[in-house]
């Protein structure tokens, strides 16, 4: 499969009168957006907001964060499967409005969380504040109960990112990336000296704001499967979780997951990237061992060499990572998995809720328990109400003079576990 | 299966599948302890979504009904979460969004339910989805 992704760079996102891309800024029509939106029969009104970079703003609770995209040639549509017809994406050429996100916020349950600080020292632990953010606020109609509340948001955000992907179609990028993911046996026959590398991608997949989807199917409802890589790029999985919002991957993080960009970026020099599985992350045990049983039997089967394993969420998913680990390192296959801590404050408690002694070469997204103030913002997009009862927020957080103390949690991506973010020890 | 609980929507939805625990958390978690080290076996992970368990005043957790032989691993587990638990620091919650989380703790235990559902023995040994449907 071959995919090349066009990118239109974006500095700047403007109101007008109608939508369209100039240079490099986005203008957008409120007006035209919201009769996409209002299609939803849930939603009783929409509001918008503009954050830039460096802006004196907060956005709180965030929920998702997706990039706005555009299918150009070959098969398939943006987010197949939920807003696109069911069909295979990942090849041919999608158009990025790069440096563009539409963010979604609004009250699903009331102790909701992430933070999208646009500048300031919680910028600094979130890579949305450097994005230009278009967001959503969306207001539903009453009687709506907070799953179809949540679902009513999440197709939202899609939809927007859609609607200003559509802008880009006839756009000539500035510059044209192009991933090629081999078939296994030519890609072993190719590089057949190189060690052959996979990666097991996990999906938080539990329950309500829990929950992720890959071509529109819940991925609870799923066994592990092989995908490529530059599927996943082009929208095949979408996310429909926030809570804990340091640590869950957004629809943005998976259109550009920084593990697969850094396998294409050495696969055919000093290793082969031939394989990507994606499992799930359940609540009942009986799932949890038969998803991590059919995990290693894939790595297995392809007589993978070195297996990346990435977590999404903490707790309970801790279990099913050292499932994965074990099972994976008795095939013989070599394995480094990536997770982050909750390490409580000070950072001297056991990281993880699980442990195995195959589980010896890991790396850390950070610690989710570390303390941060936050100044007061000028803007607030969304509410404050809630920062004080977020997962990572607690009581009376909230000085005199408007400073906040959160838990590094709180904050959209601050420690995510597939390296997109800045926390480093560099 | 038993449901172990101090959620008031669980002991709604599940009615007498539900061992309701009028206490903490940590209440729900050592009462379920107490229950594998007598032959009862773990379903669900005791640390369930990612609110976290210092964080939500609330917990249900899946066991069998049946005994059998002791289940090291189903004990470790548990004592994992326990430590986890005792570790991170506690927080006083906000009594007006206990439904939310009684919904998010409902949703994620209905999960494993259906889960449990899809296993043969549970649909042949049982009587059929009462236990669910009420």
């Amino acid at each position: 499969m071959k995919l090349e992704l066009g990118y239109i760079p974006i500095t700047d996102i403007e109101f007008a009168e109608r939508s369209y891309v100039e240079g490099s800024t986005l203008y957008v029509s409120k007006e035209e957006l919201s009769d996409v939106l209002l299609q939803d029969e849930n939603i009783s009104s929409v509001s918008f907001a503009i954050a830039l970079p460096g802006d004196k703003t907060r956005i709180t609770p965030v929920k998702d964060v997706i990039e706005p995209r555009v299918k150009v040639e070959g098969k398939g549509g943006m987010f197949p499967g939920v807003l696109s017809k069911v069909d295979i994406v990942g090849s041919g050429r999608t158009h990025v409005l790069k440096g563009a996100a539409v963010v979604t916020t609004g009250k699903i349950v009331g102790f909701q969380e992430g933070i999208i600080d646009m500048s300031g020292p919680g910028a600094e632990y979130t890579p949305f504040s450097k994005t230009c953010n278009l967001v959503l606020v969306i207001t539903p109609k009453e009687g709506v109960v907070q799953h179809e509340h949540e679902h009513t948001v999440r197709m939202a955000g899609l939809r927007a990112a859609a609607y200003l992907g559509e802008l880009a179609r006839e756009l000539e990028p500035e510059t044209i990336e192009t991933y090629e993911f081999l078939p296994l046996l030519e890609s072993i026959e190719r590089y057949p000296d190189l060690p052959r590398v996979g990666y097991v991608k996990m999906l938080q997949s539990q329950g309500l704001l829990h929950d992720t989807y890959v071509y529109g199917v819940d991925a609870k409802r799923t066994l592990p499967t092989l995908i490529s890589p530059t599927e996943v790029m082009d929208g095949a999985i979408i996310s429909g979780n926030c809570v804990s919002a340091c640590d869950k991957n957004p629809t943005y993080v998976h259109q550009n997951n920084p593990i697969v960009h850094d396998l294409f970026k050495r696969h055919g020099k000093d290793l082969n990237f031939c394989a990507m599985i994606i499992t799930n992350e359940n609540v009942y045990l009986a799932d949890k061992i038969r998803s991590s049983d059919r995990t290693a039997e894939i790595c297995g089967y392809l007589k993978l060499d070195g297996v990346i394993i990435s977590e999404e969420g903490f707790g309970n998913p801790d279990t099913d990572l050292m499932m994965n680990c074990r099972k994976i390192s008795d095939k013989g296959i070599k394995t480094v998995v990536i997770t982050d801590e909750y390490a409580g404050r000070d950072g001297s408690s056991q990281s993880l809720a699980d442990a195995d002694p195959s589980c010896d070469a890991l790396v850390t997204g950070g610690n989710a328990n570390e303390v941060i103030t936050l100044p007061k913002m000028d803007k607030v997009i969304g509410t404050e109400a809630y920062v004080g009862i977020i997962a990572g927020g607690w009581d009376k957080n909230k000085a005199e003079d408007g400073t906040i103390q959160v838990e590094l949690q709180a904050i959209t991506g601050a420690t995510s576990e597939v390296g997109f973010g800045y926390l480093s020890a560099r | 299966m038993l449901i172990v609980s101090n959620n008031p929507m669980v002991e709604a939805a599940f009615g007498d599948s539900c061992v309701f625990i009028d206490g903490r958390a940590l209440d729900v978690l050592i009462y379920v302890r107490d229950m594998l080290h007598k032959g009862h076996k773990l379903l669900s992970h005791p640390l369930a979504g990612s609110v976290k368990p210092y964080e939500s005043p609330i917990r249900s957790v899946c066991v069998s009904k049946d005994k059998g032989a002791y289940d090291m691993q189903s004990i470790l587990l548990m004592e994992n979460a326990i430590d986890r638990y005792k570790t991170l620091s506690q927080r006083n919650f906000i009594e007006n969004h206990n439904e939310d989380f009684q919904l998010i703790d409902l949703s994620l235990i209905q999960s494993a339910v259906e889960s449990r559902f899809q296993d043969r023995d549970y649909l042949t040994t049982q009587s059929g989805g009462a236990m669910y449907e009420t």
